[in-house]
């Protein structure tokens, strides 16, 4: 009966120069055997996006996995870019949001983490 | 006509008598003057300010300017020094002079930009002295000066308190203001760069509000790169405190709504779990669940409002979490796959609930005291400013100083030259000035001085009387009678105490024809030596130079 449960995210490096990759150390606790989708998203309103192996920007990224054990260590790497906007809709901080689905139920867990940018 | 003339005569005796040039008195501004110019810094005269420059009081901070001021006029064609005590409260002191312009401009310093003042070298304490020392460059005669004095300071406690309140009340807004929910469901507190001096410029302008009550300024061109990105991190680290409570209470609702689908589930078991019989453990069973029915409305409405959260309401939160968690522990069903799954799943929503609601009441709490903790960083970024770079304009001695004095007069003897008699006279003389003459320094004066102020120093109109007769049988007698004529001419000096003077003699011409008594005025050209009486005693009361 325990509910799905995210650790904090660690990000490494926790500052960059976009386009970087970014680190996302953390941990995920659900019922072994669990498909759990992992979301991995950024705000819609700001100029910073996860860039695809072939380009593409996209602002959500996600993986389906199914719990090895009851717990499970994520360290995904994920490609942070940014578009030129002018300088002061810029962003110097911004934020990775995990969201872990339990797809069982749809019972959900959300954190997130900071990186800031040079 | 000769009574009146000699009448003239004899007040002129009188004051070249005792005629002396009236000096600016060394060191003097009036009844508090001092000569604490002892080891630094090295000028000849202080000028220490006459009342208490600052006053603290318990409440606030303030400079009193009503008891700031020089009395007396300031020295001219000289350095001179300005003595500022500082209390503890005073980190540093600047100062700045200039020249009060025509037409008046209120434009004032600042530690970034002169703008058009002169800012004094300034001497801080050394050792235990508690004074602030400036050098003050020799002010032109007069002329009307203005002095800006600028302190470095640190707020108390309770100005710190209040800047710390304001500091959040902007930034509570700023978040509240920002936190739109984007496409991805939940709000956001990212700030762009824009957003970010928006933010700060609205502290700013709080705290240069606050200050400005107490008469006080704060100049922030000063916040160099460091502190910048400290204050920028300030408002990160709230951001990301408010993102955190954010998360969860999206975490929160997001869960709520997919419940519905589970409460349906648990509504649908238990119709049908009803209707499979009537035995006490059935009738248990349906009680606890009717039970956690009655309880999912209260589950269903987690006290998410962050404007009204309590401690209590959490605790009643959680024990209806833990209610349901006990009624559904006592449910005895077994073998049923169904229920065993509904069962699980429910418990996962209240669980999850359960931590959420706690988590997101202390998350706020984390928030609240990150907030005030920020904001007190904020201000302390500011207040070190206060005590290093940003300047308080706590006060400014906004008086004019008046510089100038009457026209110098000094007495002076001398002996004339009469070509056109061939004969040498001597004379007691007075030598008028067309601006101040400042005796304490040299007759050459400084390299900056111009020429206006160099040859004022050394040329003057002058006029006296002789004191030897020009009289000669038949052909002139002395103007005044006895032994005296009128002595006029222009002055030059030559060194601190030689002069040398031409002009004209006036002496009485006699008729060529003995017969005829009528006499003439008759000026004859002369040229002259004469000496600097420095006589400084009668005259300095008779002649006050210097305005009050």
């Amino acid at each position: 009966m325990s509910f799905i449960q995210l650790s904090a995210i660690t990000p490494t490096p926790d500052t960059i120069t976009a386009p970087s990759l970014v680190e996302l150390a953390f941990t995920l606790s659900a019922a072994k055997g669990t498909p759990t989708a992992v979301y991995y998203q950024l705000n819609s309103d700001d100029n910073i996006y996860f860039q695809l192996s072939n380009g593409f920007l996209v602002k959500e990224l996600v993986q389906l996995v199914t719990m090895p054990a009851d717990t499970k260590t994520f360290k995904d790497k994920v490609l942070i870019q940014k578009v030129a906007v002018p300088p002061e809709q810029d962003h110097q901080f911004g934020f990775i949001y995990v969201q872990a689905v339990n797809k069982l139920n749809d019972l959900s867990a959300i954190k997130h983490c900071l990186i800031n940018f040079v | 006509m000769i009574r009146k003339l000699s009448a003239a005569v004899l007040a002129l005796s009188l004051l070249t008598g005792i005629a002396r040039a009236q000096t600016p008195p060394t060191g003097q501004t009036g009844q508090t003057a001092q000569n604490t110019g002892t080891a630094q810094p090295p000028v000849k005269k202080v000028v220490t300010h006459y009342g208490p420059l600052v006053t603290k009081s318990s409440a606030n901070l303030t400079v009193n300017l009503g008891d700031v001021g020089f009395t007396g006029s300031l020295p001219f064609d000289e350095a001179f020094g300005i003595t500022v005590p500082i209390d503890g409260t005073v980190v540093s002191v600047a100062v700045w002079y200039r020249l009060k312009p025509k037409p008046y401009t209120a434009v004032t310093p600042t530690a970034a930009c002169n703008n058009g003042w002169t800012k004094l070298d300034a001497y801080p304490p050394v050792g235990n002295s508690t004074n602030y020392q400036f050098t003050v460059p020799a002010l032109k005669p007069n002329k009307y000066y203005q002095f800006f004095f600028s302190y470095k300071r640190k707020p108390d406690a309770i100005d710190k308190a209040a800047l710390t309140t304001f500091t959040q009340q902007v930034i509570g807004p700023a978040l509240e203001a920002k936190a739109r929910t984007t496409a991805i469901g939940r709000r956001n507190f990212e700030f762009t760069n824009g957003e970010v001096n928006a933010i700060m410029d609205a502290i700013k302008g709080k705290i240069r509000a606050y200050v400005a009550l107490k008469n006080l300024s704060v100049d922030f061109s000063l916040i160099d790169y460091g502190q910048y990105a400290n204050l920028f991190n300030t408002l990160k680290n709230v951001s990301n405190a408010h993102q955190t409570s954010e998360d969860i209470k999206h975490n929160i609702e997001q869960n709520d709504r997919a419940f519905a689908a589970v409460q349906a589930r648990l509504k649908h078991y238990r119709d049908t779990y009803n209707a499979s019989g009537h035995t006490p453990v059935i009738a248990a069973n349906v009680k606890l669940m009717d039970d956690i029915a009655l309880a999912l409305p209260a589950f269903l409405t987690p006290p998410l409002d962050p404007s009204t959260i309590t401690a209590g309401l959490v605790s009643n939160y959680t024990t209806t979490c833990t209610s349901v968690l006990s009624s559904l522990g006592r449910i005895d069903i077994t073998g049923d796959a169904t229920y065993a799954t509904l069962a699980d799943d429910l418990g996962q929503f209240v669980q999850s609930n359960r931590q959420g609601v706690q988590d997101y009441y202390q998350s706020l709490q984390d928030a609240t005291a990150l907030a005030g903790a920020q904001s007190s960083s904020f201000v302390d970024i500011v207040t070190a400013n206060l005590s290093n770079d940003v300047i308080i304009k706590g006060t400014t001695i906004s008086g004019d100083f008046n510089t100038s004095a009457s026209f110098y007069v000094s007495g002076d003897l001398g002996i004339a030259a009469v070509p056109q008699f061939s004969k040498a006279v001597p004379y007691l003389g007075t030598n008028i000035y067309f601006r101040p003459v400042n005796k304490d320094i040299t007759l050459a004066g400084s390299p900056d001085d111009s020429f206006g102020d160099k040859f004022g120093r050394r040329f003057s109109l002058m006029f006296g009387l002789s004191i030897a007769t020009l009289a000669k049988t038949n052909y002139r007698t002395d103007l005044f009678g006895g032994s005296y004529n009128l002595v006029t001419g222009a002055g030059f000096r030559i060194t601190d105490y030689f002069r040398l003077n031409t002009g004209a003699i006036w002496y009485q011409k006699l008729n060529d024809n003995p017969l005829n008594s009528n006499s003439y005025i008759q000026p004859a050209f002369f040229v002259s030596f004469s000496i600097d009486l420095d006589v400084k005693t009668a005259l300095d009361s008779l002649f006050p130079t210097r305005k009050p």
